[in-house]
């Protein structure tokens, strides 16, 4: 029982260094009570932003967030967590409120560059329809030579796209 | 306003380094944009066709949403954002035009955007009756377009020929051409995966491992559906195939789910299609089709083998010659295009030697492979 318990404790302190690593930060603000928001583009390609109000600092709770341009209006009920942003509505500077405060998040032309390959959830239900029908079929064949990751994650180069054409 | 609630969710998969290059996700933004396009200038004509039957609120709605859509930058975020209610509302107005007209005309078809090619009176094309039976079958068409893709150019040649013969072999065969186009495709990415760098792939093995048979004209024919023309996403227009099923569909009892669904599927396949031969590329993997080498085949090559073989039991041993016609033909077109694009006059002329070859070279594989 003792020995399980660990096991979980383990298990659970590399999960949350993964997700730490898990992500790439585009954007980051600090609160004047000590809290702060990042900008973050997940392994699936989607654009979440990460509320982390939970050390050290002197924020009020419950504190309301508004994003107008996400059509985002509540309240945070999580000293820490994270919200899934429509990256196609993102453009080079991100104005969230919190609180009393209005933060400008600024995104660099790499970071801008990030937003416009990343996905929403409609668009990656599409993609992993694809994904899935890939997996099952290489599954089904057996020991990847060429790779099933290298095929199915492939993005077309633009040699290729515009050697297709004329 | 929509209320939103903070998730308490984290994400715990680990970062994986992003593919370079046009993703599938961005390719299914772009190509949503083009059927939007498409979809607006067919409500457009609709609206004039029915200009004399009363209807003020299909007229007002309609003319609103073709006036916006025209003017708007289809790619920007806030529109691409909502693609999907976009396409919904232009297929629920194409939906209420066909009832309009039935009420009015007591007919309901709506029509393809599509313009035929033009020839010169003078010319062969025009005097000799193969010719003319060969252009018919082929109805080679040009389209109007403003959107670049991802290939970051507006097309200057937007024109296509063979669809009608893609699409009526399909028919003919009473094979579903979005379904089996889609499946090669996905049997041929996981062969490839199959497959050592440097190795071979035989498509006409992918394809019998997939439908259990030896059939060369439906083997071509689903190429020509996936590789005679790109994604609508990379090129910004709905090419030849795509713009029949997509006026076959519209004049269905398809619903809205339904269209899109048939759309999407088929670029899917031209997507992974483009993936198989880039991959192909990468892994120097060596790929034949019935013992022909195709690694240096274009789309061009796909659709002269696709017409060598599917005609040839129409115009015998005039289709290799036709074909090759075909080729000179739009070639030509293109020669004069890429010229107005600012290619040189150089390479222009090497694009039209290289591409009509492919005409000569593959009309005529196409038509040996399919003797019977």
């Amino acid at each position: 029982m003792k020995l399980r318990n660990l096991a979980g404790a383990a298990l659970a302190l590399t999960m949350s260094f993964q997700a730490k690593a898990a992500s790439m930060v585009l954007a980051a603000e600090t609160l004047k009570c000590g809290g702060y928001i990042t900008l973050e583009k997940t392994a699936e390609t989607l654009v979440i932003l990460r509320v982390d109000i939970s050390a050290n600092n002197t924020c009020k709770s419950p504190l309301v967030m508004e994003i107008k341009s996400q059509d985002i209006h509540g309240v945070i009920n999580s000293a820490a967590g994270s919200i899934e942003l429509n990256p196609h509505a993102i453009s080079a500077i991100l104005p969230v409120k919190i609180g009393d405060e209005t933060l400008l998040l600024k995104l660099s032309d790499q970071a801008q560059r990030e937003v416009a390959t990343a996905n929403t959830r409609a668009d990656l239900s599409e993609e992993q329809r694809r994904q899935a029908e890939i997996s099952r079929r290489n599954d089904a064949a057996g020991a990847a030579v060429v790779g099933a990751a290298v095929v199915g994650a492939g993005a077309v180069t633009a040699a290729a796209a515009a050697n297709s054409e004329r | 306003m929509r209320k939103a609630l903070i998730l308490l969710l984290i994400v715990l998969t680990p970062w994986v380094g992003q593919a370079q290059g046009t993703s599938y996700g961005q390719t299914l933004r772009l190509q949503n944009s083009a059927l939007i396009d498409r979809l607006n200038l067919i409500l457009g004509e609709r609206m004039k066709s029915l200009q004399r039957c009363e209807d003020p609120t299909f007229h007002q709605k309609a003319l609103a949403m073709y006036s916006y859509l025209k003017a708007a930058d289809l790619n920007h975020e806030a529109l691409v954002k909502q693609q999907k209610a976009i396409l919904f509302s232009l297929l629920d107005l194409l939906r209420s035009s066909r009832e309009l007209e039935q009420r009015c005309l007591g007919s309901s078809q709506i029509k393809s955007i599509r313009k035929p090619f033009a020839f010169s009176n003078n010319s062969e094309n025009q005097n000799n009756p193969l010719n003319r039976l060969w252009w018919k079958t082929l109805e080679p068409s040009c389209y109007k377009i403003r959107l670049k893709g991802e290939l970051r150019h507006v097309d200057g040649n937007a024109c296509f020929a063979g669809d009608r013969v893609v699409v009526k072999t399909f028919e003919k065969l009473q094979v579903d051409l979005i379904e089996t186009s889609l499946r090669y495709s996905y049997a041929l990415l996981a062969d490839l995966s199959n497959t050592a760098p440097q190795g071979e792939l035989l498509l006409e093995k992918s394809y019998f491992n997939e439908f259990h048979s030896n059939n060369p004209t439906l083997l071509l024919s689903a190429l020509a559906a996936m590789g005679s023309s790109g994604p609508s996403g990379l090129t910004g227009w709905l090419q030849g195939i795509e713009d029949r099923l997509l006026i076959q569909d519209l004049n269905s009892q398809l619903n809205n789910e339904q269209i899109l669904r048939r759309f999407t599927d088929l670029q899917t396949a031209k997507y992974n299609y483009i993936v198989f031969r880039d991959t192909v590329d990468r892994y120097k993997i060596s790929l034949k089709i019935y013992g022909q080498e195709m690694n240096s085949w274009s789309r061009h090559n796909v659709m002269a083998a696709f017409l060598g073989c599917s005609l040839r039991g129409s115009f015998e041993t005039k289709t290799p010659g036709l074909v090759y016609l075909t080729g000179v033909a739009y070639e030509a077109k293109d020669f004069i295009s890429h010229l107005k694009e600012g290619v040189s006059l150089k390479a222009s002329k090497k694009n039209f030697i290289d591409d009509t070859n492919r005409y000569k070279v593959s009309g005529l594989f196409g038509y040996h492979l399919c003797a019977p």
